[in-house]
Formats: structure tokens, sequence, C-alpha cells
């Protein structure tokens, strides 16, 4: 016997049994034992007696068994009695094997472990019966497919809900009645309070209202709406826009939820403004980051180009943090930043590095200026790539997104040496055209110039398919 | 590639750093043709593997992490690295190195990983105004197998296409399916040849109900089955998303994705 790989029963601890004896044995250490010939046809069958397997192996008996198994266990069986009859000393992993379904028996697996038992080759397979096992892998897939139909469900009524959201001409915003942080929007919502998406998600409404108002809007909200009449109330936000809310409480999944129309109280378009709209557009658009904080150096709120300078996947994951985590000297760039700005309104250029959410660092120029918003103070920042605009002021050519995401998108499809091979091509065809070109086609001094011998430079010429033009000299 | 970029930048004052970039983005466009397509990294397919086969999504979460900061991104995941990873589970399976049970479950991690990943779900936006057709996907009733099925949906969704995702499919559901509106495929994921006869039925049940939808069949059965469009009736089997949206008149600006939710093997009637 085996114990954790050591041989600890030897032959002589117990008498010899009696044959009737090892097969009573058998039949009760496994839920089915077959004999089987090197050939793979089944000798014997003994089945356990307190298995719930349904009975009827006996006609297993003369045929091969892999007659019995499903497709995907054929090749399985026949690969593993080959190495096992092939050699004497190897170790033959059990094997589970699909046994087909029958007329009377669905498919079942079964586990089998191999045993020499020294007569004409044949072996004694013993096998478990993994149905138990099956049944949980089916409870198991049954509950992944009702998943998967639930997804599916949820996903048109998701669709169906953006679709009336984007289409509606009011501004519509979900939020939670208990901690009134608003939970959704739609895009004139956006639109006329002048925010983006991601500022108004988890912020409650309160934020972007001008101060004097009602401290206490959310209970307000809820009274109005609870309220058996409709009643719409004028809110002004920050930037001095009157609207009129709607609200109207309803319950979603036990939680009480305020759903509320918004539009503009002057009754114009939230479009009509065209320079909040402009506004909106560069901050959501705009190729240089652009960052609102307050005196503290929180962040307010930041745009995607920030999100990209600092690799930031999730702007709420930004919001909240201090813009010092994210400048190359913290607080000491925070606190020169903030006090020139305080001092004259405004600092145009100040030049540092921002360190990405991966670490990495990039020089950066930021300008800063400090609005009044309401009794608060708010300093804006915009910041932009040094090393990119560094490149303009060269007017060196510059290396574009497209050429750079061709860069990131040769790594894995070719070798190292191969992209060194390929470049060293170019970098050569590149350095030569130039120098011919400097040179008006002196073949002499372009040679000269690249350290070349002129017989090596009438090589590469007519490597790289430059000899067409007559030489100057 | 923000990366790169910067790794660029720092040495901005590097002239030959500069050729070397230009010269790279003059070569890599010609690079990315035919063949040299990138392929699956080793290492984190490993990682993934192992940390599929361990409890909680942890492990799990922190591959994905750093292979997005590998600029390895959700698409290219589902993509290339979760149909590598099942047949590697399917693999162990048949080299007996992990029990059915270890499969199963890291099969349903994997499965629930491609619905994590899936881009498409924020899409609904760009649903107004779109009155494309949508393609069907349809698993056959008694098809246990849905990860095949789940990555093609979501590459699919990901090109664009949308879909109704269909499981447990039957003649009167596909029927009543296709009475509720036109569909510009019928795409059937079938596992293996057990379920054949079904599949037939569903095709000559869509073909009843609309000849010019074309009807596609694909999974592990076009492995199994080497006329399987004289058996079942299909149109078309394949084991590439982009040749089936091209035979579905689909326009697709992305590169074909070799088998995922079709096995391997293109047929054409």
């Amino acid at each position: 016997m085996m114990s954790q790989g050591e041989m600890t029963w030897t032959s002589g601890l117990i008498p010899m049994i009696e044959p009737e004896i090892v097969t009573e044995i058998i039949s009760r250490i496994a839920d089915l034992a077959l004999v089987v010939s090197a050939k793979g046809i089944v000798l014997g069958v003994l089945s356990n007696p307190n298995s719930k397997m349904k009975l009827g192996f006996s006609r297993w008996e003369g045929q091969p068994l892999a007659d019995q198994l499903g497709s995907d266990s054929v090749a399985k069986f026949e690969e593993r009695l080959a190495a096992f009859l092939n050699d004497d000393d190897i170790a033959v992993r059990p094997v589970e094997l699909n046994h087909k379904a029958s007329a009377d028996q669905q498919a079942f697996p079964i586990r089998y472990s191999f045993h020499r038992i020294g007569t004409d080759g044949a072996l004694l397979m013993l096998g478990q019966d993994l149905r138990p096992v099956a049944e949980m892998q089916q409870q198991l897939v049954a509950a992944q497919i009702a998943l998967e139909k639930d997804y599916e469900a949820q996903r048109e009524y998701d669709t169906r809900l953006r679709v009336l959201m984007a289409t509606s001409s009011e501004g519509a915003v979900f939020m939670s009645a208990a901690t009134g942080r608003i939970v959704d929007c739609n895009g004139v919502a956006v639109a006329l309070f002048g925010q983006t998406r991601d500022n108004l998600i988890g912020a409650t409404l309160s934020e972007f209202l001008a101060a004097g108002g009602d401290e206490n809007v959310m209970n307000s909200l809820a009274q109005i709406a609870g309220s058996q009449s409709v009643q719409d109330v004028t809110l002004r936000t920050k930037s001095g826009r009157d609207l009129t809310v709607r609200p109207t409480v309803f319950r979603a999944t036990g939680e009480q939820m305020l759903l509320c129309h918004v539009t503009n109280a002057q009754g114009t378009s939230a479009r009509a403004d065209a320079l909040d709209d402009h506004l909106t557009g560069l901050f959501e658009s705009g190729p240089d980051g652009i960052v609102f904080i307050n005196k503290a150096g929180v962040i307010l709120s930041a745009n995607n180009a920030f999100m990209g300078l600092t690799e930031v996947v999730n702007s709420q994951s930004v919001r909240g943090r201090n813009i010092a985590d994210y400048l190359g000297r913290g607080s000491v760039d925070l606190n020169v930043i903030s006090e020139n700005a305080t001092r004259t309104g405004a600092m145009r250029l100040y030049a540092t590095r921002l360190i990405g959410e991966h670490g990495v660092e990039i020089p950066v120029e930021i300008a800063t200026t400090m609005l009044n918003a309401g009794d608060s103070t708010v300093f804006t920042m915009v910041l932009r790539d040094a090393s990119r605009a560094e490149m303009v002021r060269k007017s060196q050519p510059q290396i574009s997104d497209a050429d750079m995401r061709s860069v990131i998108e040769l790594i894995g499809t070719q070798t190292l040496k191969g992209i060194v091979a390929k470049t060293t091509d170019v970098i050569e065809k590149m350095c030569i055209e130039t120098a011919v070109e400097l040179t008006s086609n002196n073949r002499v001094a372009a040679a000269e110039m690249l350290g070349l011998s002129r017989q090596s430079l009438y090589v590469k010429l007519r490597k790289y398919n430059l000899l067409k033009k007559e030489p100057a000299e | 590639m923000q990366r790169i970029q910067r790794l660029g930048h720092t040495q901005a004052h590097d002239e030959v750093s500069r050729v070397v970039l230009k010269a790279l983005s003059y070569v890599a466009p010609t690079l990315q043709q035919g063949e040299y397509v990138r392929k699956p990294l080793e290492s984190y397919l490993s990682q993934l593997f192992d940390a599929l086969l361990k409890p909680g999504l942890d492990g799990l979460n922190d591959v994905i992490s750093g292979m997005r900061k590998a600029h390895i991104g959700n698409a290219v995941i589902v993509d290339r690295y979760v149909p590598t990873l099942a047949d590697r589970l399917g693999d162990a399976w048949a080299e007996d190195t992990l029990d059915f049970a270890a499969v199963t479950i890291a099969t349903a991690r994997l499965q629930a990983l491609v619905k994590r990943l899936e881009l498409a779900w924020e899409a609904p936006e760009g649903a107004v105004g779109d009155i494309r057709p949508a393609c069907l996907v349809g698993v056959p009733l008694g098809v246990q197998h849905t990860l095949g099925s789940t990555i093609l949906v979501s590459q699919l969704r990901q090109k664009g296409v949308y879909v109704q995702f269909s499981l447990e499919l039957c003649c009167d559901s596909l029927r009543e399916e296709m009475r509720r509106q036109s569909f510009a495929a019928v795409m059937l994921s079938v596992s293996s040849k057990d379920h054949l006869d079904l599949a037939r039925s569903l095709v000559a049940c869509s073909h009843a109900e609309s000849r010019s939808t074309p009807v596609i069949i694909g999974g592990g059965v076009l492995e199994d089955v080497a006329d399987i469009l004289e058996y079942t009736g299909a149109d078309f089997a394949t084991s590439d998303v982009g040749e089936a949206m091209t035979f579905a008149g689909m326009a697709t600006t992305q590169i074909p994705i070799a088998g995922v939710g079709f096995a391997s093997g293109v047929i054409r009637r």
C-alpha cells in the first residue's frame, strides 16, 4: 500500500486472499471494476452493490471498452492504455472517462485507475463514480445559463432606459433618497448643470447649486415628491442658471429613489447658451489636461485628457484626491502654484513633472487660474505635456499618436531581432537618402558623411534601390 | 501607448532616439499585416491559468491589472487569451492533470471574466437611430458549453454588431425570435455532434421562416464532423468571426479573429 508515495504494506503482512474474497473486496472498493484485455476488450465487469448506478454492465463483456465511451474519451482511453501496457514501470495517472448514454442510462463519468493483475496482459480498472460531481456541474451550468439569460434581459432593459433618457428633451436625474447622491443622469441634465457626466455621478445636487439657496435641497425635493400635488421647485446653479426641478419619488429594489425632471427655468433650451456648451466641449474633448481643485489642492473635477496624462481609468478615482499626489515635487509644487495664483489671480507657466498612476513621469507645463466660485476659491489648472510641446517648438517632425500606436502594436508580433533588423534597414536607408540629398547626390561626400567607404555606400545604394539617381560627381 | 510615448519623450534631446522612433513608426505598419499577428504572451497565459484555478478573484484581478499596464486591452484578452486558456483547460482534462470539476469551475470563472471585460455594455447610446438588423447567436437546447458562444457574442458586440443571444434555443423559440425581428444572420454554436440533430432542425426552422437569412454554424462540432453543411443544411460553417460577418454582409473594420466561438475550419456551401 502506498502512503503518500511510500510503500508501508509488505506482502508478508497479510495471508493469501481467496479469489472469491478478492472479487468481493474489489466490488466493494470500486463503484465499477473492469477487467480489460491488452486490446481494450472488456473481459469482466464488477459493479458495487451499493452503487446507485443502474445495472446492465454485463453486456459490455466481450465488447471493446471504447464502444462504451463518449467521443471525447475514446482517444484518451486508448492513449492511456497504450502507455500503461508499454512501460511496466510507468505510473499511469487515473483517467476520467465519459461513458456514453444508453437506452436505459444517461451519459456518466467514471475515474479509473489502472492495475496490473499479471495474467496475459490483462489489467484491472477500478472506477469511481463521478456522477455526484457531474450533477453539481450540471447545476452550475444551469445556474450559469440562467445568469446569462438574466444578463441579456438586463441588457435589454438597460438599453431601453438609456435610449429613453438620451432622446428626452428634459434633463433626467436619478438620485438616492437616502444619500442624496446622483446615481444616473442624461445628456440634457449634464448640459443644464454645465458639468461632465462623471462629475455629476456620485455627487450630491447641492454641490452644483449656488450658495444661499435651500440648504437642505434633498429634504425639500423629497417632501415635494411625497406630496399629492405635482409641484416644481426652482434651483440656481453655481453658474447662475435657474433650473426648474420636478421630483418624483419611487422605490427600486428596496431603495428609495428620486427622479428629477430638470428644465431651464427661463424656458430656453439648455443648448441655447453656446458658451457653456463650448466650454463643456473644451473640457471634455480638449487635448490638454484640465483640473479644478480647491484651496487645499483637492481635485473637484478633471477631464479626460488629465486621465490620459495620469493613466487613470476612472475619473471617480481622481476626484477627492490631492493634486499634489500627481506632482513631481508634491506639496512644494502645489504651494508655489496656489500662492502665485492667489497673489496675481493667475500663474501663466509653471514647469514640473506629472507622476502617473503607474509611476511614469512626464514633464508638464501648468497654467493656473484662480476662480471665485461663490464663497469658495477654486483653481483651474491646465496641464500640457511639455515634452510634446518641446518637440513642436524645435520644429522637428512629431511622432504622431498613430505612429506610436503602430509601434506598440508591433511589439509582440516580431522578435526584437526582427524589429531591430527592419529598423536598421529603414534607418540606413533614411540616412543614406538624407546624405545623398544633402550632398546633392555627391556619393563621395555622402560616403564620407556617413562614415562609409565608397564601395560600402554603393552596396547599400543598390540594396535600397537608390542607384537610379545619377551621381553629381 | 502613453508609456512608450513617454519613454521616447524622456529622451527628447536624443536625435538618434527620434530617428529610431520615426523609423519604427514607419516600419511598424508594414510588419503588422498578414501573418504578423500579435500572439498571446506565455507569461500572462500561465499567470491567468494559475489564477483561474485558485479560489477568490484577487489573483485574476492582479493579472488583468498587469496586462492592462502592458497595454493589453480587454478586446485582446477576450479574443486571444481566453480561447487559448479554454483550450488549455480542455487539454488539462484530456491529460488528467485537472479533473473535470476543476475544469468546470475554471471555465465558469473564465466566462465570468469575458462578461466583465465585455466592452459593448456601455454602447446603448449608439443604439439611438440605428436600424441595422441584429444578429442572432443561438445555443441549441441541451448544449452546455457556452463559453465559446459568450466569447463570440462579446466579439460581435465589440465590432459594433447588435446581438440577440439566445440560450437553450429550440425551434419554437427561434421561430418566435425570427417573427419578432429580422436578423442579418443566425449563428448557431454547437459544441459536439450529440446536438447535430437539433442543429439541423434549427437550420430548417430558420430557413422556413426566412430563406434570405443566412444560417452559420460553428463550435467544437466543426472539428468532429467534416460534412457539417450537408448534414445540417447550414449555409456556412466557420471558425472565424470576421469570415462569418463577411458572409452575412456585416461590414467589419477589424481584423478577423481566430476561431473562438466557432471552432477551426471554414466550410462554405
